[in-house]
């Protein structure tokens, strides 16, 4: 008993001394619950050459002012940083390896700067070099530089305008990336169709099939720069892989009825399908390894557009076995089967985001197909966008930013459907139309690409 | 039992030492900045939540005058108050100081023959009439609340360049103003809240944000500018590869802080370089959970 006592003092005491120092401790707090989400104002200067010279790409001061042109229109892209006008810099950003001059970025309002300078190096290589400074709280948060052929100066571009997006975000980024799309060409019966792939900001564009035959639903690996996507040939459907940097096609296999389709797993060893076979479409697995088929879904609805979680353990397909056309989520086994989407109207072409968070849509209702999200359970959807006809997002990398492809309504004149490929991102607000030489459709997003390292 | 009562005791005697180490240790610890600033903050605290429960209705203000007899004597808001636990030993505290110094600097015969009756009195009513004089300025026709707000920055700096003289005006009467002063307190907050506001680019977007909050503390200049790099309180370590959310949304905080600057709506109130105010950047209600 003497020591329950003894305890009960001493928590007591205890009590009290916490209510002392803490009350000591306690200063004027001010809460800070709202802010701004407007864009970030970054001032960008011409990236600097330390000796001008003529190189086989160009002079030194053009690859510099080209590659800070990329690295803003890419941050400007994302909606979440402003370029501060370069007629307004005070500073004039020089080659030498010195601080900026905060003093004279403040006024501009400017919170971030990236500075650049350039030079050949003797072996005939471009060396570049970044930093990105923080001009509020005046140090420097990021500097890299990296040696590349000068023909290279674009993807170098990318590359920074990835470190100083993810610097700034705390995300990954993808401006290195590359799209894959179908450029359409002719008129609507006797329509070209071939696979197209790009830069993410639209630049280097190159037909990887010559249109002889028909194209669809390309999808890329997420850990390979490699696409299945699906032909036909004799009149079968057929699934290719295509590995880009090799430029080597292979054919996954000859399906006797009608395949849609193909995606790849996150660990990129299996594509799932979506076969027909007496008119009923289910899910399919196939091992690229094994070549081994697996029947996942069984049900006499139409099941198709199946796409993996990221972590693999669970899988996003749509089914009308509910009357209407809506999401389902089932274990890769084919197992647990449990709709999540109960909204008005159809959902179709299910897309799980890469981040894990989220899985994009396309929706159809009210006379209109948008893109949309919600939460793997179903919860919080949310529409990105309100045209005649958006469908077939992909994300990208970072699980940041949608692309899908608009198709125009037909007007009086018989003018309209014609597909252009567009990004928006998870906000909904910052929508912009991707440059394509050609009508384009069915993007699909490349995971990064590789960069090597020492 | 005999365990028991052992692991009783064992428990007993660890939870005292801990009480021990607390005591001793911990004032030391705040020992460099204690004597004038803890006090203060107390009060801040309490005056800002009573003045957003209390100000719209009238009768408080009703309750409050009723007390103070003839004078509106700041000390009677304070006693009317309902004694917080921290209160009586705060009160502790600050005796010793005023009994041991009173006397060298003021050895006149007021103090000695008041003191038996009630220290503070005399001392408070002392500092309050002087200052009422000097805060009658021309903002203070205008706006009732600025006039306190006046008062209350000069009894701040007043009692600094007395304390070399005399320690004896304790600085209570800083941080007990009438409801006006507490509305007044309740404004500044506000209006540094705001400001701070403004210069907050909220980085939209990044993974889990809404469950996000930092702590950052600023230490002013009499000037209303930073006396030092602002800190961030329990932060952890921002580097980890896997905090780079958590690091762009503090680093955002700071940026906001910093923009924010210079602070001088409060540097008159606070003063001296030792006090600091905490920002805590919560935006889960404005992202939306």
């Amino acid at each position: 008993m003497n020591a329950g006592i003894w305890v009960k003092h001493a928590v007591g005491f205890l009590i009290v001394l916490v209510a002392v120092t803490t009350g000591a401790a306690a200063q004027l707090k001010v809460d800070v619950t709202r802010g701004s989400v407007d864009p970030v104002p970054i001032a960008i200067p011409d990236f600097v050459p330390v000796e001008d010279v003529e190189t086989a790409t160009g002079s030194l001061s053009d690859i510099g002012a080209s590659i800070g042109e990329v690295i803003t229109n890419n941050l400007v892209s994302t909606g979440l940083f402003r370029a501060i006008d370069q007629n307004a810099f005070i500073e004039q950003i020089t080659a030498a390896p010195t601080r900026p001059r905060f003093n004279a970025w403040r006024p501009l309002a400017a919170q971030a700067l990236v500075t650049g300078r350039l030079q050949i190096l003797d072996s005939g290589n471009l060396r570049v070099e970044f930093r990105l400074w923080d001009i509020v709280g005046e140090l420097q948060m990021e500097g890299v530089g990296y040696n590349t052929p000068a023909s290279n100066w674009r993807r170098i571009a990318h590359v920074i305008s990835d470190r100083i997006y993810t610097r700034l975000t705390g995300e990954a980024g993808y401006f290195d990336t590359r799209i894959v799309y179908i450029a359409e060409q002719g008129s609507a019966l006797e329509r070209v169709k071939r696979l197209a792939i790009m830069d993410q900001d639209g630049a280097n564009q190159q037909f990887l099939t010559d249109g002889s035959y028909l194209v669809l639903t390309p999808r890329f690996s997420p850990n390979r720069q490699e696409i299945t996507f699906l032909s036909y040939f004799n009149d079968k459907p057929r699934v290719y892989l295509f590995n880009i940097l090799s430029n080597r096609f292979e054919v996954l296999g000859d399906f006797p009825n009608m395949t849609f389709a193909p995606r790849f797993s996150p660990d990129g060893n299996k594509v799932v399908m979506s076969l027909a076979e007496d008119g009923n479409s289910d899910v399919y697995v196939m091992d690229l390894r094994t070549r081994e088929v697996t029947r996942l879904t069984n049900d006499p609805g139409i099941d198709t557009s199946p796409s993996y979680s990221p972590d693999g353990r669970h899988i996003v397909f749509n089914s009308d076995r509910g009357g209407s056309q809506q999401l389902y989520v089932m274990d890769p086994d084919g197992r647990n089967v449990q709709r999540i989407s109960f909204g008005r109207g159809r959902y179709a072409t299910p897309v799980w985001s890469p981040r894990g968070d989220l899985i994009a849509f396309t929706k159809i209702g009210d006379r209109k197909f948008r893109i949309g999200v919600m939460r793997p359970d179903g919860k919080g959807e949310r529409l990105l966008t309100d045209a005649y006809q958006d469908e077939g997002p992909t994300w990208s990398p970072n699980g940041r930013v949608l692309m899908f492809f608009r198709t125009t309504p037909y007007d009086n004149a018989g003018n309209g459907g014609k597909p252009s490929l567009w990004s928006v991102d998870l906000t909904g607000y910052n929508e912009h139309k991707v440059p394509t030489p050609y009508d384009a459709s069915d993007p699909a997003w490349s995971p990064p690409l590789p960069v090597t390292t020492r | 039992m005999r365990v028991e009562q052992t692991g009783w005791m064992f428990s007993g005697a660890l939870h005292v030492g801990v009480a021990v180490a607390a005591l001793v240790g911990l004032p030391k610890l705040a020992r460099d900045m204690p004597a004038p600033p803890p006090p203060i903050s107390i009060e801040f605290v309490q005056i800002a939540e009573q003045t957003r429960v209390v100000a719209p209705k009238a009768p408080e203000q009703q309750q409050q005058q009723a007390p103070e007899k003839p004078q509106p004597n700041y000390a009677a808001a304070e006693v009317s108050e309902p004694a917080p636990p921290d209160a009586a030993p705060l009160l502790e505290k600050a005796k010793p100081v005023e009994a041991a110094p009173v006397p060298k600097p003021k050895p006149r015969p007021q103090v000695s023959e008041t003191r038996k009756l009630a220290n503070r009195v005399t001392p408070r009513a002392k500092p309050k009439p002087p200052s009422r004089f000097k805060s009658a300025k021309i903002a203070a026709l205008i706006d009732r609340s600025i006039k306190e707000e006046q008062e209350q920055a000069q009894k701040v700096e007043e009692p600094k360049k007395e304390a070399v003289k005399a320690p004896e005006p304790d600085k209570k009467p800083l941080f007990t103003p009438g409801l006006r002063g507490q509305i007044a307190t309740a404004s500044v907050i506000d209006a540094l809240s705001q400001k701070v506001t403004e210069n907050w680019s909220i980085p939209g977007g990044a993974k889990g944000i809404q469950g996000m909050q930092v702590t950052i503390r600023i230490w002013l200049r009499p000037d209303g500018y930073l006396s030092r790099t602002p800190e961030f309180l329990d932060a952890g370590n921002l580097n980890d590869p896997d905090r780079a959310f958590f690091r762009v949304f503090a680093e955002s905080a700071k940026r906001a802080v910093l923009l924010s600057e210079p602070f001088s709506e409060v540097a008159k109130s606070l003063g001296s370089d030792q006090k600091y105010i905490d920002f805590n950047f919560n935006p889960s209600s404005f992202i939306g959970g």
